[in-house]
């Protein structure tokens, strides 16, 4: 139970209170706030600041920035997620393979990867949306093939090194087959890595998500993201600079608690599984 | 003048003035589990010219007080909470070290006293030149300009006898080899001339030739500076060779202090006669001809008497024949294969039903990949291995997950051998579940019977690895490598990791296991002194060949081969009257196995002057 | 990452040495410690120029920049093939040509490295 108490430090409070937040929203809003509040529009009240009656302004068509915050937290997450989980049911198996076999295997799949990789992952999410049309689903293909090869290559590098470990050898002398060992032996000694990358893989797929959305090539209107919220609101800065600061913030915020999360993760898993 | 003023005069000190004397010195860690007392009430005195040994078991605080010396501990998070620690230093003054401030300490440290640790591979900077760690202490100490300073420096390598010195200057730490890097270190450790040298674990992580060159490298040096020598290990037998008065510790606390030969010969500590009780002396077993268990007091395993019938019929488990395993080695902008390493070269002995072979030799020697070969963890080149007549070369990779069910082996490492995230019952009872071996119900009684045998409680079962200390860790990865009743266990390097008296209590139950369950060993080790113990033959490997084989009485009492010989000669004797490593020892440094691709060494031919006992003769 | 490759370094051996040869902390840290984080730094940051290359074409839209981020926008948007596959091309050349220069220095920060 000690576990716990590492999770106790400043940033471990922190960032599990943000992301039990987001996520709590992204679950419960939708279900709690009428989809109307967020599309209603009012155009005498277009572009006013926080008052009592928007809590946080409201944006160019009048609508109220708040609910749409809280309802554009689950298309972000959900996008985020949704690839997250794509990279790693791709890199998943890839690198673990790639890893534990070694030699050809490894050669000629690393170069698929590599090839991926020299490319930075944003112009690659871009470049695939742009291809395959914006929309939902692409933005969370986009996102999630442009993820797996850092995965890839970062799951193949751990596989490796567990792979040579003494206790693999052990088992294969003890007569365990090959899919034994990967899945009963190495998989649970990678997961740490495995899950702390994932949580901070989710920080940038949030980002990146934002990023695409406010360059067209994400979700589209009518849907409500942060991304999307951000980029509309490109026009009336000077005007009306709450329009971006509200999603900013919210994206902000998620990111720095996925990250902190994600830190304090790692502190905890690794020391643990290596003692 | 007497040998004792001309010390005197050299040091500026009387001889009966200790340089260092510890007085109820206490040091504490701040951990999550609380506060952990390291050392506890240490008192003992250096004095001049003399080699104190600290020793002790893991947990015993040695390094500890060493490291509290040089007030290094602190950056480890370790508290000086009590205590003195006196220094006396120039012109009589003596220094409290444990109250003294940082830039004094500073001033001590790397001049008047020098340290050198256990690995010297980490102990240099590996993007420093070899010249730039030699004299960054000078400079910092010394007044002397920048060419002096590179003079000196050649002196003190010709000092440690390394050829070449101005070469080696402007070489990087990785272009030399592990012997000559921990004469680097020594070398920079004698830098200002030190008058105390504390040398923490200096040999334990070099070939015995090296060790012995080292240590007769430092004795030589305490006799041409006069300085005294903390020398802290857990190895009695180099104790026995290089110290002159012996502190030993447990659990942080001091036990006994004495002469050397007052400890050896009339221990008065019982954790003293247990600790050592259970060093296997070289040349103790000179007579026997059959393994036997050590002496051990409180010994939990039962000692019987050792086998006469090693096996009714002699029959042979193991054959192996003209074993040749390479590694190729890939360099060039293609990756070619531009050599091989020639592990395993030509290699033939058998082992017979219940008994135990040991292959020993020093690292690089072959025999940790000969063990794997034959288990065929590495796929070997060329050559036959039978196990109970089948050719395990020739099985194809089905048949010969079954035929492993008949050879298991037991690892070095016994925190890198057990799955961190798998339970203990899980893990022992894989090879059961593996092979189908048994049903649900009958792998629990199994794993329990098992569990019995090596000695753990069944309660053991449902704790994780990080849960249990090095020796018990051992005893699961033989309680698994047993679970399948192979009829070989090939154990490498399975109780070098191990204490002193954890390692006793685990030969015990090799052997003991042998004797119940007619297990046959292939033992593969680099310490004489353990093999001499728990064989019945022995094989000599030398750059991937086998030099010499035998009985073990023919081996030890015997040794033909010149490599064999040297072996012999570099092992400390744990016994201070039979002091064997003489002043300056050389060895040949043991070329590496490298050869292009394509040679083809000549097929060994072995001359037989015994029964059994076969030497190498080209 | 700094931070990470430092406190592995710090941990070795080498720099406990350093210390009892009675070097001021200073010294250990900056000249001992930090020689040997270099190369790993190094290797990250050309790596981290792969990243920056994304963020740039938000920014120079976002700033009205025409430079090759804003280009590349552009082609996205409009579907333009060809400009897509060049920008893109010239992007990732620019990125695969400063990994190169880093894999070419990496032996001036560890002489343990060799070129082949």
């Amino acid at each position: 139970m000690s576990i716990f108490k590492k999770f106790l430090t400043f940033k471990g409070i922190i960032g599990i209170t943000l992301v039990l937040c987001v996520v709590l929203i992204a679950i419960f809003a939708p279900l709690i706030i009428p989809p109307e509040f967020a599309t209603k529009m009012d155009m005498r009240a277009r572009l006013s600041p926080p008052n009592m009656a928007h809590w946080m302004g409201t944006d160019q068509l009048g609508r109220d920035l708040f609910y749409r915050v809280m309802l554009g937290a689950r298309t972000s997450i959900n996008i985020a997620t949704s690839a997250v989980l794509m990279s790693l049911v791709i890199g998943l198996p890839l690198g673990l393979v790639s890893g534990y076999f070694g030699g050809r295997t490894d050669n000629v799949l690393m170069r698929l990867v590599d090839t991926l990789l020299s490319f930075p992952a944003l112009l690659l999410a871009l470049t695939i949306s742009a291809v395959l049309g914006p929309n939902l689903q692409n933005t969370i293909i986009a996102i999630g093939i442009a993820f797996t090869p850092y995965l890839a290559r970062l799951i193949r590098g751990e596989a490796l090194r567990v792979a040579q470990m003494p206790y693999v050898e052990a088992a294969r002398s003890s007569g365990a087959t090959n899919s034994r060992l990967i899945i009963g032996h190495v998989l649970p000694n990678i997961m740490p890595v495995v899950i702390v990358q994932s949580t901070i893989s989710l920080a940038f797929a949030i980002l990146a998500e934002a990023g695409l959305s406010f360059l067209g090539l994400g979700t589209q209107p009518p849907e409500a993201s942060w991304g999307l919220m951000i980029q509309a609101s490109r026009d009336y800065l000077d005007r009306a600079p709450w329009t971006a600061l509200v999603p900013g913030t919210a994206v902000a915020l998620t990111v720095l608690g996925l990250n902190m999360f994600g830190d304090v993760l790692r502190d905890v898993l690794d020391p643990r599984s290596q003692s | 003048m007497t040998e004792r003023n001309k010390l005197s005069s050299k040091l500026d000190t009387q001889i009966d003035d200790p340089i260092v004397s510890l007085d109820h010195l206490r040091v504490e860690f701040e951990t999550d589990g609380g506060t952990v007392v390291a050392v506890n009430d240490i008192s003992f005195k250096v004095f001049p010219g003399e080699t104190v040994c600290l020793v002790g078991e893991s947990g015993s605080g040695k390094s500890v007080t060493s490291l509290s010396l040089m007030r290094l501990v602190e950056f480890g998070g370790g508290q000086i909470t009590g205590g003195k620690m006196l220094l006396s230093r120039d012109g009589k003054k003596t220094a409290n070290l444990s109250e003294v401030d940082v830039d004094t300490m500073r001033s001590i440290r790397g001049n008047e006293i020098g340290m050198i640790f256990q690995e010297p591979m980490t102990s240099l900077n590996p993007v420093f030149s070899i010249e730039r760690q030699l004299t960054d202490g000078l400079r910092l100490h010394t007044n002397l300009s920048a060419s002096e300073t590179r003079e000196k420096a050649i002196e003190l390598l010709k000092e440690v006898r390394i050829p070449d010195p101005e070469k080696r200057l402007r070489q990087y730490p990785h272009e030399l080899s592990g012997g000559m890097r921990q004469r680097v270190v020594i070398a920079i450790a004698m830098a200002c001339r030190p008058r105390l040298l504390i040398a923490d674990e200096p040999t334990t992580a070099l070939d015995v030739t090296i060790q012995a060159e080292i240590l007769s490298l430092i004795n030589r040096l305490k006799r041409e500076t006069g300085m005294a020598v903390l020398f802290i290990t857990h190895d009695m037998a180099v104790v026995a060779q290089m110290a002159d008065r012996v502190v030993v510790m447990y659990q942080g606390n001091l036990i006994e202090e004495g002469t050397v030969n007052e400890i050896f010969s009339a221990p008065k500590e019982e954790y003293t006669k247990a600790l050592l009780a259970a060093v296997p002396q070289l040349g103790q077993m000179a007579g026997t001809s059959l393994p036997s268990p050590l002496n051990i007091p409180g010994a939990t395993v039962t000692v019987k008497p050792p086998r006469d019938d090693i096996g009714i019929e002699k029959k042979t488990l193991l054959e192996v024949k003209n074993l040749v395993t390479r590694f190729p080695v890939y360099g060039g902008i293609f990756r070619r294969k531009v050599a091989n390493v020639h592990a395993v070269e030509n290699v033939s002995f058998t082992i017979d039903r219940g008994e135990t072979m040991a292959l020993v030799g020093e690292s690089g020697c072959g025999k940790s990949s000969c063990g794997r070969s034959i288990l065929r963890l590495v796929e070997p080149e060329s050559g036959e291995i039978f196990l109970n007549g089948k050719n395990i070369i020739s099985l194809n990779s089905s048949e010969l997950r079954s035929a492993r069910r008949d050879m298991q082996m037991v690892f070095q490492d016994p925190y890198a051998s057990l799955n961190p995230y798998m339970r203990l019952r899980e893990q022992i009872a894989e090879p059961l579940n593996n092979f189908g071996l048994a049903g649900r119900s009958e792998v629990d009684d199994i794993v329990r019977d098992i569990l019995e045998k090596v000695e753990l409680p069944t309660s053991f079962l449902r704790r994780f690895p990080h849960e249990l200390s090095g020796g018990q860790r051992q005893r699961v990865a033989i309680a698994r490598a047993i679970v399948v009743n192979p009829s070989l266990v090939i154990t490498d390097e399975a109780v070098s990791a191990l204490d002193v008296s954890v390692q006793a209590q685990v030969l015990n139950l090799m052997m003991s296991l042998q004797d119940e369950l007619g297990l046959s060993y292939l033992f593969i080790s680099h310490d004489m002194a353990v093999v001499e113990r728990v064989s019945h033959k022995v094989g000599v490997m030398y750059l991937g060949r086998l030099v010499e084989v035998g009985t073990r009485s023919q081996i030890f009492e015997n040794p033909q081969h010149e490599y064999t010989r040297t072996l012999m000669a570099a092992v400390p004797i744990a016994d201070p009257k039979k002091r064997n490593i003489s002043n300056d020892m050389n060895f040949k440094p043991i070329p590496s196995p490298v050869f292009p691709v394509g040679h083809n060494p000549e097929n060994p031919i072995y001359e037989e002057i015994e029964d059994g006992h076969l030497i190498l003769r080209n | 990452m700094t931070r990470a490759t430092m406190t592995g370094i710090l941990s070795q051996e080498f720099i406990r040495v350093a210390r009892a040869k009675g070097l001021a902390e200073k010294t250990v840290i900056w000249q001992y410690g930090l020689a040997n984080a270099i190369g790993p730094v190094m290797t990250v940051a050309g790596l981290q120029m792969g990243y920056l290359f994304g963020s740039i074409i938000v920014m120079e839209s976002l700033f009205n920049y025409t430079g090759m981020g804003w280009l590349t926008y552009q082609a996205l948007l409009n579907r333009d093939m060809p400009l897509i596959q060049a920008t893109v091309f010239v992007i990732a050349a620019v990125v695969m040509l400063v990994n190169l220069i880093v894999d070419l220095l990496y032996p001036f920060f560890d002489p343990r490295i060799q070129l082949k």
